[in-house]
């Protein structure tokens, strides 16, 4: 058995389209294997032939083998097996479930499922260290849009804000096909963006009216700007006029990331913390990145985003957020841990 | 049966008052382009049917399940399908909708095409932006107990 | 040698631990479940369980019923069984999942198991051999293609009795030691381990109508 400050921990990620198998030792990074389908979806044009379940059980194994190979280590020689147990896809989160089970159970490990999202928040702790007592985290991706409150990561988190309608990731993707732009949305609307003028078209930033502050503060909608930028472009089509991609991709994607970082700064003035994590597959946005640095500056608060690889979803998150929660002394998972489609932010570790 | 429905607001009134009518086993496929309001439809439905938590647009997830809240008066789970990333009957069956069909409502997004196989009978919803903003549901019921079922609407 | 053996193609959560030696295969311990919606839940418990006081490094193989069945539950068995393979260094073998049903009747014996959406999915069996391969349909229309066939068994024939016509017999689901039994020729020559894919069989309405005529209010 290793010293349990720096435990060495396997971790599964399945809860939507990627299978993920990471391991890290305390915080240093080991293997972070994926067995993306990104691939597929660029070859048939935003149609997936195998999402989730299915691939994911074709993909465990040599994922799994994989990690294990660049890491050097064996299952046998880890401390514990961390897996994602929600919020995710019910079909999807049950297969990486059953195999962290299968693996503990053969290798007779204990096992920790844990919550997609604050494996999100920990996964930058393998690049910038412990995270302060206190943090505001902001997860943008395909599925989430999330301010959260940080104070131990063991615990627990506070969700103080969220999407009401569409997630900022999703919004990319779905203005990226109106413009004809491949699938995902978020690189080639970043890389046209820096072609265009962000101030071109005024695109509206959701729930950032008076009206919206008492019962939306932290709160995200981006429903109503990927129907503005819908309509916008479909009026130019209709009147026969050229649509000038790289201003709509520049202004859309200020409009996104405006309101993604005015409501974290204010997140943390309102909750008196002076550091900022992103995370998610949007934080590899370049202008996200960009504002976020430079509006957050202006404000003393210091920004954390892990480098882009580690963003999307993958197993070194978990494996993260697994050793964390070791170290802290928080006890494993029982065998029959459920997969949890709607696992609550609330809740860290099974 | 047509609604007007002026704002977003009204779309959602509208999924409370057809949560009204829905029952275990029933499968609602809901149509119409970006931004007609399919979302907000299934939140009015959540309302009604006094689910918990936030139903927001699952495109990336494509499926999640609301369990009724027992405190609220629930007693029907929420499947929340959206079939926009499915291209295939394939896919579809691989998301293996049937383990929880006959027990909840099912509301599939973007579902026309691609999942009425899953029952004998369903509804379809189809939602229409017009250029003042205003939406316009459709119903269509699919299968000889939705006429009377929606003349309660 | 000692075998694990898992199915979880039916509303049956099963686990078994089967010794396997030149004679034949004796079960162990074996425990199931009958909840069709926990198998996410109840499989690791249960392999626990039967492998009780064993380490499981002295298993020589696992065993896994690949379906067909419905998928979710399906799954669970076998990424549970490739998983624990994976880690042990252990060969897997895969068995379809009516055979061990099938392989405990006799004469010629319909076994049906539930395939949802009032479908059955079935094979034929002559004294405890499958002829044919498993398939999915429509309890009636697999009834009419079956002249020679007077006995059912498996979940799916106590279902649909009357519509299949058939006498329903037990057992109701697959016997792990009648899998391992099936398994027993390649575990004991070491066969090399076999991918566990499971058996997607495709529905006969698997092509959606284009567009249906909509009934209006």
């Amino acid at each position: 058995m290793t010293a349990t400050s720096e435990p060495l921990v396997l971790g599964i990620e399945t809860s939507c389209d990627e299978t993920g198998v990471g391991i890290v030792r305390g915080r240093t990074l080991l293997a972070d294997e994926v067995a993306s389908s990104v691939d597929e979806h660029a070859r048939f044009g935003g149609v997936v032939p195998e999402v989730a379940s299915r691939a994911h059980l074709e993909a465990i194994v040599p994922t799994m083998e994989r990690a294990l190979r660049a890491a050097g280590v064996a299952i046998s020689d880890v401390d514990a097996i961390a897996v994602t147990a929600g919020p995710g896809l019910a079909g999807a989160l049950l297969v990486g479930v059953a195999a962290a089970k299968g693996y503990a159970i053969a290798a007779d490990k204990p096992v920790y499922g844990v919550n997609h999202l604050a494996a999100h928040v920990a996964v930058d702790t393998l690049e910038h260290g412990e995270l302060p007592d206190r943090c505001i985290a902001l997860l943008v991706s395909g599925g989430h849009s999330s301010l959260l409150l940080v104070d131990d990561l063991a615990r627990g988190v506070v969700p103080l804000g969220a999407t009401i309608d569409d997630a900022a990731g999703e919004a990319y993707d779905k203005v990226a096909r109106l413009l004809g732009l491949p699938f995902p949305g978020g690189p080639p609307i970043d890389r046209a963006a820096r072609d265009g003028d962000r101030g071109a078209i005024a695109f509206p930033r959701g729930l950032t009216a008076a009206r919206d502050q008492a019962e939306h503060r932290f709160d995200f909608s981006f429903s109503g700007l990927k129907t503005a930028v819908a309509r916008w472009v479909e009026a130019r089509e209709r009147a026969g006029e050229a649509v000038p991609l790289a201003d709509v991709a520049a202004s859309f994607q200020e409009a996104v990331c405006d309101v993604l970082v005015a409501k974290a700064i204010d997140a943390c003035r309102a909750q008196d913390a002076d550091t900022l994590v992103i995370g998610g597959g949007v934080a590899a946005n370049s202008r996200l990145r960009a504002l976020a640095q430079e509006r957050c500056d202006r404000h003393g608060i210091a920004v954390r985003v892990p480098r882009p690889k580690l963003c999307t979803d993958n197993g070194a998150m978990v494996a993260a957020l697994g050793t964390h929660l070791v170290a802290a002394g928080v006890p494993a998972s029982p065998l029959d841990l459920p997969a949890n489609s709607a696992l609550p932010i609330t809740t860290v570790s099974v | 049966m047509a609604v007007t429905l002026p704002t977003v607001d009204d779309t959602v009134a509208f999924g409370r008052r057809l949560a009204t009518i829905l029952q275990p086993g029933d499968l609602v496929i809901l149509d119409g382009p970006l931004g007609a309001g399919k979302t907000a439809l299934v939140r009015g439905i959540g309302q009604g049917l006094a689910v918990t938590g936030e139903v927001t647009s699952p495109t990336f997830v494509i499926s999640r399940i609301h369990q009724p809240d027992p405190a609220r008066g629930g007693v029907l789970p929420l499947v929340h399908v959206d079939a926009y990333r499915l291209g295939t009957v394939t896919e579809v069956d691989d998301l293996d909708l049937d383990e929880s069909l006959a027990d909840s409502v099912t509301v599939v997004e973007w579902g026309e095409g691609k999942v009425e196989q899953l029952a004998e009978e369903y509804l379809v919803v189809r939602l229409e932006r017009l250029d003042d903003d205003t939406r316009v549901a459709r119903l269509l019921g699919q299968g000889p107990d939705w006429p009377t079922r929606l003349a309660q609407l | 040698m000692l075998v694990l053996a898992i199915d979880t193609s039916t509303p049956a959560i099963s686990a078994a631990l089967c010794r396997v030696n030149a004679e034949g295969v004796e079960p162990i311990a074996e425990v199931a479940t009958v909840d069709a919606r926990a198998h996410g839940e109840l499989l690791a418990p249960q392999i626990r369980e039967v492998l009780g006081e064993t380490p499981p490094a002295r298993l020589a193989a696992v065993v896994a019923g690949t379906g067909p069945g419905p998928f979710t539950g399906l799954r669970v068995g076998l990424v549970t069984a490739v998983s624990m393979a994976q880690a042990l260094g252990r060969p897997t073998y895969g068995v379809c999942s009516l055979d061990g049903i099938g392989a405990q009747t006799s004469g010629r014996v319909l076994v049906a198991t539930d395939a949802r959406r009032k479908e059955i999915y079935w094979a034929r069996y002559v004294d405890g051999t499958r002829v044919g391969d498993p398939a999915v349909g429509h309890p009636a229309d697999v009834a009419a293609g079956l002249a020679d066939v007077t006995r059912a068994a498996g979940d799916g024939a106590f279902r649909y009795a009357d519509v299949l016509g058939l006498a329903p017999q037990p057992p109701r689901y697959p016997s792990l030691p009648a899998l391992v039994e099936l398994a027993a020729d390649r575990i004991r020559a070491g066969a090399p381990s076999e991918a566990l894919t499971p058996l997607y069989l495709r529905r006969p309405d698997a092509v959606v109508p284009a567009a249906r005529k909509a009934v209006l209010p």
